[in-house]
């Protein structure tokens, strides 16, 4: 009885040491780039978006050529862009007349899609980069809001299906 | 009871191992991909070792995954730092490791380490278009080359990715020649490429820096732990393609092996002492009644080592038009055969028309795997918060 209990117990190690060391399966991110949703100044104004501080998707740092683009489409009339970034600060987000090239990832972070205060333009080539332009951030699903971890894995053919998760 | 027992240790072991564990290591999340939560994780750490022998090892460790993560603000000033450290002549219990154990010395780094910390601090300053700090940075790498022990005078100077980068320097602060004897050198150590010339550099806009595998550990062992071999994890990966908008630019150019570097440092005076060490204690341990004393004798080599750097080197440089682009990476190993896990593809990256465009890549095994993860609106996130 004791032998036979040895080899279930060596079979048990070894099974689950060969389990978690298999090659994996991979399944890579989307091939084609989804549609921008915020728009910052690594990738170029949107013209006619909508300022973060007023409830839009544009996180651009206020700029001449921004601001005139803002004002033009009604949003900070009649305010200059010192004006403008001061209100900026007032609601505690730091912009990238700040400092620069921190991915979002100092103390005023996450950047300011996620929740965070910070907007300064992330660092191209990171995953930040792609989740703050693109809306959306592939998570574990063990570590997903609880809402999120019944999402159906994207299609890895098309572009992310984000319509069929995000329903507003 | 026995019966019990054993049932239980193997379910242990097989929850252990299924589960994954529940709160991952910096290092751990390093070699997922997950290069910010790493740098996270560090902080305590660093906080808890801020002024001891090891601040140095962590700050490099915290340093990287910032630099990796892309937080370049953190890890520019963490690097300046730790090079100081590296390079100072002061070192915290050095009389002790003399005669105690090396571990009680400050961490100050092997020459391969120091090279790559200048290297890591020369892109901070291209990248603010800062060439002449830059050049004295990549001129430092080399000079920390140099330091090896080895009589081989070849290994003293093979450092591709110092030269090359020097070169770089040069070529844009328009010194041709000192810019060719670099790249000349650079193609000596590595493999021969276009990209060694002051040509092919004034014409490019955008250098890439790929790391890819696992950097050296070090593994004590012989008598007492006196001796250390260093030793690297197998990196499936030989050829890295890059494409732009699907278009394929060309091969990445391998430039260097840190296990090569690192083995390449040869042996010293402190190597045969901490030796004989070893080999009294084993000596001492076999005497009858007084075989306890050898625990007095302190043998164990420094097994220390910055063991988040890549295993391997590659660069690539040429001209991308300005504007934004998908970069894609297609990795293969040693025969040809694709290896998907390792595959990278960026969007929109932008290409800017002020010169240079300096990128880095890690490449990691699974970093852009989704099949285990589910898609989140960063609205959900906010909610959160």
């Amino acid at each position: 009885m004791s032998r036979k209990l040895f080899y279930l117990f060596g079979y048990v190690l070894v099974l689950s040491m060969v389990l978690v060391g298999c090659q994996r399966p991979h399944v890579p991110k989307p091939g084609v780039a989804p549609k921008i949703k915020h728009c910052f100044d690594t990738v170029g104004h949107i013209p006619g978006a909508k300022p973060w501080l007023l409830g839009g998707d544009c996180c651009c740092t206020p700029s001449e050529q921004v601001v005139s683009d803002w004002q033009k489409n009604g949003y900070f009339v009649g305010k200059s862009v010192s004006e403008i970034i001061d209100q900026y600060k007032a609601a505690g987000i730091c912009l990238a007349t700040d400092h620069v090239d921190c991915n979002n990832a100092c103390e005023h972070g996450p950047h300011v899609v996620k929740g965070g205060k910070c907007m300064v333009p992330p660092t191209p080539g990171t995953e930040n980069y792609e989740e703050v332009l693109y809306g959306c951030q592939y998570m574990e699903r063990n570590e997903a809001p609880q809402k999120c971890r019944n999402n159906n894995k994207p299609d890895q053919n098309t572009a992310y299906t984000l319509v069929e998760v995000e329903q507003e | 009871m026995n019966k019990a027992v054993l049932i239980g240790i193997g379910a242990a072991v097989l929850l252990m191992n299924m589960s994954g564990c529940a709160r991952k290591t910096p290092y751990e999340y390093f070699y997922e991909g997950r290069f910010l939560e790493a740098k996270r994780a560090y902080e305590p750490i660093l906080a808890k070792n801020s002024d001891n022998v090891n601040t140095t090892l962590y700050s490099l460790c915290y340093g990287l995954s910032a630099y990796e993560g892309g937080d370049y603000h953190c890890a520019d000033e963490c690097f300046a730092r730790c090079v100081h450290k590296m390079e100072s002549i002061e070192a915290k219990g050095e009389v002790m490791a003399v005669v105690g154990s090396e571990y009680s010395k400050e961490y100050k780094g092997d020459p391969y380490e120091k090279s790559m910390a200048h290297i890591y601090c020369g892109l901070s300053h291209m990248r603010q278009k800062n060439y002449e700090d830059a050049l004295v940075a990549f001129r430092r790498s080399l000079v920390a080359d140099q330091d090896t022990r080895t009589k081989d005078e070849d290994k003293t100077k093979d450092f591709a990715l110092g030269h090359y980068f020097a070169g770089v320097c040069y070529t844009f602060l328009n010194e041709p020649y000192n810019a060719q004897v670099q790249f000349d050198q650079a193609g000596k150590y590595s493999v021969a490429s276009d990209i060694y010339s002051k040509e092919h550099t004034e014409q490019s806009n955008t250098f890439f820096l790929i790391g890819c595998g696992n950097g050296p550990f070090k593994y004590p062992h012989g008598p007492g732990y006196s001796l250390i071999d260093f030793r690297k994890a197998a990196d499936p990966v030989s050829r890295i393609e890059l494409l732009c908008d699907g278009q394929e630019l060309g091969p990445a150019i391998f430039t260097d092996d840190l296990l090569v570097e690192a083995e390449s440092h040869g042996w010293g005076e402190m190597d045969s002492a901490r030796l004989a060490k070893g080999i009294a204690k084993e000596i001492v341990s076999r005497i009858p009644l007084v075989g306890i004393a050898s625990a007095l004798i302190q043998s164990q080599a420094d097994a220390r080592a910055w063991i988040l750097l890549p295993g391997n080197t590659y660069v690539w440089a040429g001209k991308i038009e300005p504007g934004l682009h998908t970069i894609a990476m297609r990795c293969s190993d040693a025969k040809g055969n694709p290896l998907p896990q390792y595959d990278q593809v960026w969007f929109n990256m932008p290409i800017s028309t002020e010169s240079p465009n300096v990128y880095n890549f890690r490449m990691i095994p699974y970093r852009q795997d989704i099949k285990e993860k589910v898609l989140v609106p960063c609205s959900v996130l906010r909610e959160q918060d």
